[in-house]
């Protein structure tokens, strides 16, 4: 079945349809969900809020991509949005100082150590850490990021770029280079 | 920090950092279906077209502006003094009478009214479509009220309201404006927009708008 067709019956108001549309997408949005919030109700919330703004705006997706990037863009909208609201209400945990990974350092078995990883990547700010989850611990393509951000496979690239640079300076203690504004 | 020590750190990360649990598809599931649900019983009925407050207030408008110019039809009479713009004032808006005021009809009043009111509605209009998103269907301007106001706009036009120059002149760019928007795209107007709110700037429709809602610049 196509993602038109499928769409179609969405629209056409198939209950099963709907449902088809989300095993075949909910996986991957709930695993980047929970990759970027680390929080399992937090990931849920916005799994749920990303379909139901999705169904609910289904009509406006025009077919010119695959459906599974015009769903991703709104899933990053949504996953964005809650944790834009989360540090609203939380303060920083640690500081850049606390990251530090010495060179030749091993991670197996060393909670310390994973605890410094985690800090680092939570360092690194929400557009460049997605394109980092999405690309390195997800698997998506350059393709599929810059279709579910909505820029070209360019900028997807640098970014991708941008944050590992970032990633490793902060895992070294390079000392915090703030990073480019997101064009 | 070596290549392949990043990359050993990243395959790392890949297997500790925020590792994703089974999706509980089922629960997620039941919870869309209830949120979708609950919203659908909590939406209010559609009304019909008739109930609207834009098309009520548009309704009304237009039952008063046709009552005041039959009746100013019937009224008025060949020797009342004409009403010219003062064509050496700057302010594009204000008509200066040239002898007397003529005394004012009731029609007329009704008639000026009427205008004014139509006036008061396109200014939210035209703000509105300042603000509005084509993209956005929660901020996109809607054609249909555009349509209502373009046809008290032409009703006026056939008033004696536009014995008034400027009047006339104001009531001839609301229904240029008034018409591109009520033929606007629902797929993608932005480019129209742009250019109708251009317009507005370069005629300061809105500011004579304004200046013709609050009574002042109208005989």
């Amino acid at each position: 079945m196509t993602d038109a067709s499928l769409v179609q019956d969405i629209l056409q108001g198939d209950a099963a349809a709907e449902r088809r549309l989300y095993d075949l997408h909910v996986d991957r949005v709930f695993r980047l969900a929970y990759r970027m919030t680390g929080d399992d109700a937090l990931a849920q919330d916005a799994t749920q809020d990303t379909f139901i703004r999705a169904f609910d705006k289904l009509g406006e997706w025009r077919g010119d991509g695959p459906l599974g990037g015009w769903l991703h863009r709104v899933a990053t909208t949504v996953i964005l949005g809650h944790l834009r609201k989360r540090k609203r209400v939380q303060s920083r945990e640690a500081q850049v100082e606390d990251v530090t990974v010495m060179a030749g350092a091993r991670v197996d078995g060393d909670p310390l150590l994973r605890r410094s990883i985690d800090l680092a990547v939570d360092e690194l700010d929400d557009n460049h850490r997605l394109v980092f989850v999405m690309h390195d611990m997800e698997g998506y393509t350059h393709r599929e990021i810059a279709d579910a951000m909505g820029t070209p496979v360019g900028t997807a690239k640098a970014r991708l770029s941008r944050a590992r640079s970032r990633l490793r300076e902060l895992l070294l203690g390079t000392g915090p280079m703030p990073l480019p504004e997101p064009e | 920090m070596s290549d392949r020590e990043f990359d050993e750190l990243v395959d790392a990360m890949r297997e500790n950092h925020n590792k994703p649990p089974q999706t509980p598809r089922d629960r997620m599931w039941e919870r869309i279906e209830a949120a979708r649900s609950e919203r659908k019983i909590v939406r209010m009925p559609a009304r019909p077209w008739y109930a609207s407050t834009w098309v009520r207030a548009g309704l009304s408008a237009a039952a008063v502006l046709v009552l005041g110019i039959a009746i100013g039809r019937m009224t008025t009479t060949p020797d009342a003094p004409p009403m010219v713009a003062d064509s050496g004032s700057t302010p594009p808006t204000v008509a200066v009478p040239t002898g007397e005021p003529a005394p004012r009809s009731e029609a007329t009043t009704l008639v000026r009214h009427a205008a004014q009111n139509l006036f008061g509605r396109a200014d939210v209009l035209l703000t509105d479509l300042k603000i509005s998103s084509c993209s956005d269907t929660k901020s996109r301007p809607v054609p249909a009220w555009a349509g209502g106001m373009l046809a008290q706009t032409r009703l006026l036009l056939d008033s004696p309201l536009c014995e008034d120059v400027e009047t006339r002149a104001l009531l001839l760019d609301l229904e240029l404006v008034l018409a591109r928007i009520a033929g606007l795209s629902n797929v993608d107007c932005t480019g129209d927009v742009n250019r109708i709110r251009r317009d507005l700037n370069d005629n300061a429709t809105l500011d004579r708008l304004r200046l013709a809602a609050a009574g002042q610049g109208m005989v």
